[in-house]
């Protein structure tokens, strides 16, 4: 029997701890990164052992940070937004319906015959308000995972019994006007208070809430991605600095991997930042150069529609109020101010040509409601009741859509800015996570290099 | 002042309708086309010329023939004047053929062959639906605050964003006094067994089933499927019996004036304008109530001559310019204004200021009815069964 030989295996270079690491002059061949022989062997021990953790930490936070912004992104772009936006349409088509249906009411009165126009401008705006609730709720009511979610539904749900409520009566006040019946003045009346102490209010609430989820979801995620940043410069200076020690002890040689490590670590911070401020410019400046003139759109529409409202009361009043211009002129003044804050914020050829063109209807509008105003009361002038729907209700539809035309404008240039906030972060966090990965593992080989393998 | 006749136009803005038979062809087979509507043009051109589609004889015509669009004063001229040349084709047919052909070139090629074409309401709708139209250079256009306000809440384009209105009008009923022996004052008064073969109806789909359905009470301003097959059925029973002498477009006009026809479903301004020769022929929005219509400009996708098109979007829109326009064409003016320019001018202009048929008043308006629209499927439906019943006459 023969006793098989084997060869001793090869001397392999070990790896070396700290405490194993030679003390120079240890020839260079023998020499791994980790141990370096500087006499400062336990701290580069330690880097040895902590730089790639710092690398997946800042690689998790990254990642999670860059999800985390996708998907906010994506919710602000798919709901919040259209719904901020939306919800003015919303609120454009219950006025319109509103004075469309004040103006059938009143031609009933007046002639005895319905305006037929009028009445079909009433079921036009409240179809598409009904459709415009549906596609709120669509986008915004069914997110349930924030603070605003309880008031947006309850803001949601308000709206929908009212606008159930103000058909009714809308319906009840037409079929008695036409039937000359009694009571027919006081239910349009209470449709009209429907739009004005609970739709409205609501909508406004609802304004809100879905403007405090949008600020919310802007500024979620990125104290994630700050501290994913804070930590990525760290561990960048230390492995700049263990690279500049290394190379203070080798005489210039360089460890491959640690360099490509490093900068796969400087690509994934440029990713990172770059993500995270051309989204947070892009909702900066979808905010101030689109929705903040929604806003005030929004506001003169609030004025217009109130002041539309407001002269229907003042010819459905048998008395005259004790003074009625007052409330009227206060919503002019709103609505003004509205105009001036519209046309100077205009900042395109297209976006101030708009806003020239509401300035222009509403002067024609703000002309007849001044006129009705002064020609109403003590009791319903037929003379008033004439301009209120004809003139008033053509002059007003002409502001009306002049405003949705403002608000076409700013919603395109709100609506760019949150898409490129989209897309900004769209493939951040794959990046991300390619990018940790590649320096976290080119690390960990990087520090398992001899000095020998250096180049 | 031109200084020629008020609502001189020989022809019509619409002429013979061929190929009925391809209704709804316009809106077959296009749907897949609507992707090249993403391609938008931002570049406005320079302002300098113009290629515009429109019906025949449906702008302000004069010069030794009384028929010359770019006449000297005019609107061709005097904007050639000032620097955009308009080439003018007076060859929009129908919405049916002549919209296919125009959204053939919409949307297949980078550029289409025209800068403004000029349909009809509902088909400007689909444009707009399908995005074949262009976003109107509203920054060119400072006379857009000129639209009346009754044009700006159409569900398909609130607030006029892709287009702008050029002429509006009024299928009601002419007739011929003499022949008829008394007045007609309803729908119903068409199918008087007197008058049978010698009654016209109108080659319009939406028109004619619109002023049927007003006959029997129904509202086409807001049509069912239901009530729409009704009043088809009420129009075939006609033709079926003989009842009705022909399908028509503008030749109505020659028929009711040689005789022909004792009395038709007509045209306001064609109307108008017949009565320049003929001031015994009558014209009437019928008890019932008339259908309202509006051809409207709108800018093809693909444009390269936005800044153009909105230069003369403007002119058109000026008052006086508008006024100069509608006292040759005599169709209602959507230009807020115009009536006021009209009375200005005195004269036979001031009369014209006082039509209730060129400006409706407010009971007027009352009685007037723009076809609500059916969804695509009924609508072609519809159109090809009145295609075959004109087809067949």
């Amino acid at each position: 029997m023969t006793t098989p030989v084997t060869n001793p295996p090869p001397p392999q270079p070990e790896a070396l701890t700290p405490r194993e690491a030679p003390l120079p002059p240890t020839p260079a061949s023998s020499i791994k990164t980790g141990g370096a022989g500087l006499g400062t062997s336990g701290l580069l021990q330690r880097w040895t052992i902590l730089v790639p953790v710092l690398i997946a930490a800042t690689g998790a936070l990254g990642v999670v940070g860059g999800f985390l912004l996708q998907d906010t992104a994506r919710t602000t772009s798919d709901s919040t937004a259209p719904a901020l936006i939306e919800v003015q349409d919303l609120f454009a088509s219950v006025a319109e319906a509103n004075a469309a249906a004040t103006a059938a009411h009143l031609s009933v009165s007046a002639s005895g015959d319905e305006d037929r126009a009028s009445r079909n401008l009433y079921l036009d705006a409240l179809r598409r308000a009904n459709e415009q609730l549906t596609v709120v709720s669509a986008d915004i009511g069914r997110v349930g995972d924030t603070d605003t979610s309880e008031v947006i539904r309850t803001d949601l749900q308000n709206i929908a019994a009212s606008l159930t409520v103000y058909a009714g009566a809308v319906e009840a006040a037409r079929v008695a006007n036409i039937n000359n019946l009694p009571g027919a003045d006081d239910q349009l009346r209470a449709a009209l208070s429907v739009v004005d102490a609970e739709i409205g209010p609501s909508v406004a609430s609802l304004t809100e809430a879905a403007r405090a989820r949008y600020d919310n979801e802007a500024g979620r995620a990125s104290t994630l991605v700050g501290l994913a940043i804070g930590l990525g410069f760290a561990t960048l200076g230390a492995m700049v600095w263990i690279q500049y020690r290394l190379a203070l002890r080798v005489r210039r040689v360089v460890n491959i991997f640690l360099a490509l490590a490093t900068l796969a670590l400087i690509g994934f911070l440029a990713v990172l930042a770059n993500g995270l401020l051309v989204r947070q410019q892009a909702l900066n400046d979808a905010s101030d150069g689109g929705y903040d003139a929604i806003t005030a759109s929004a506001r003169m529409q609030e004025a217009t529609f109130g002041l539309q409202s407001q002269l229907g009361f003042l010819l459905l009043e048998e008395t005259r109020p004790q003074d009625p211009n007052e409330i009227v002129g206060q919503l002019i003044a709103e609505a003004d101010d509205g105009v001036e804050t519209i046309v100077r914020t205009a900042d395109s050829d297209r976006e101030l040509a708009a806003a020239d063109a509401l300035n222009v209807r509403w002067g024609r509008y703000r002309a007849v409601a001044l006129d009705v105003s002064s020609m109403s009361g003590p009791s319903r002038s037929g003379d008033a009741v004439a301009v209120f729907q004809g003139e008033g209700l053509s002059s007003f539809n002409g502001v009306n859509t002049a405003i949705e035309s403002v608000l076409s404008d700013n919603r395109t240039q709100f609506t760019d800015g949150v898409t490129l906030a989209r897309s900004a972060v769209e493939r951040l966090p794959w990046w991300n996570l390619a990018l940790a990965v590649l320096a976290g593992v080119l690390s960990i080989i990087g520090f398992q290099q001899r000095l020998g393998d250096y180049r | 002042m031109t200084g020629r006749p008020i609502g001189h136009r020989r022809l019509s803005r619409r002429r013979f309708l061929a190929g009925m038979g391809a209704a709804g062809l316009g809106a077959v087979g296009l749907g897949a086309c609507s992707s090249v509507a993403d391609r938008r043009t931002y570049d406005l051109g320079d302002g300098s010329r113009l290629r515009m589609l429109n019906w025949a004889e449906y702008i302000d015509s004069g010069g030794p023939n009384d028929d010359d669009p770019y006449y000297a004063g005019g609107t061709l001229a005097t904007l050639a004047d000032e620097g955009l040349q308009v080439d003018y084709v007076e060859d929009y047919l129908d919405n049916i053929d002549g919209f296919r052909k125009v959204i053939d070139e919409a949307v297949t090629p980078d550029v289409p062959e025209w800068d403004i074409v000029v349909p009809t309401n509902w088909r400007a709708a689909e444009m707009i639906a399908n995005k074949w139209a262009e976003p109107l250079p509203i920054e060119i256009i400072p006379n857009h605050v000129n639209i009346d306000p009754a044009y700006l809440t159409n569900s398909w384009d609130r607030g006029c964003r892709f287009q702008m209105p050029w002429q509006a009008g009024i299928t009601g009923i002419a007739y011929d006094p003499a022949l008829t022996g008394r007045p007609l004052t309803s729908v119903s008064d068409l199918l008087d067994p007197a008058f049978a073969g010698r009654v016209g109806f109108i080659g319009e789909m939406r028109e004619a089933v619109g002023l049927m359905m007003l006959a029997n009470g129904d509202d086409p301003s807001r049509p069912t499927r239901a009530a729409a097959d009704a009043a088809l059925d009420d129009i075939a029973d006609a033709a079926a019996s003989g009842q009705v002498g022909a399908f028509t477009f503008n030749e109505f006009a020659d028929l009711l004036a040689a005789g022909d026809l004792v009395a038709a479903m007509a045209w306001s301004g064609d109307v108008a304008i017949l009565q320049n020769d003929r001031p015994d022929i009558t014209f009437v929005i019928p008890e019932e109530g008339a259908v309202q219509w509006f051809d409207t400009m709108v800018i093809p996708r693909g444009s390269q001559a936005l800044a153009a098109a909105g230069r003369f979007m403007n002119y058109v829109y000026d008052p006086v310019n508008a006024a100069r326009i509608t006292e040759w064409v005599s169709y209602i003016s959507p230009v807020m204004g115009v009536q006021e320019e009209l009375l200005r001018r005195g004269g036979a202009s001031a009369e014209l200021a006082a039509s209730t048929v060129l400006f409706p008043d407010e009971t007027t308006r009352n009685r007037l009815f723009t076809w609500g629209g059916l969804d695509s499927a009924d609508e072609e439906a519809l159109d090809e069964r009145y295609a075959a019943l004109v087809e067949g006459s």
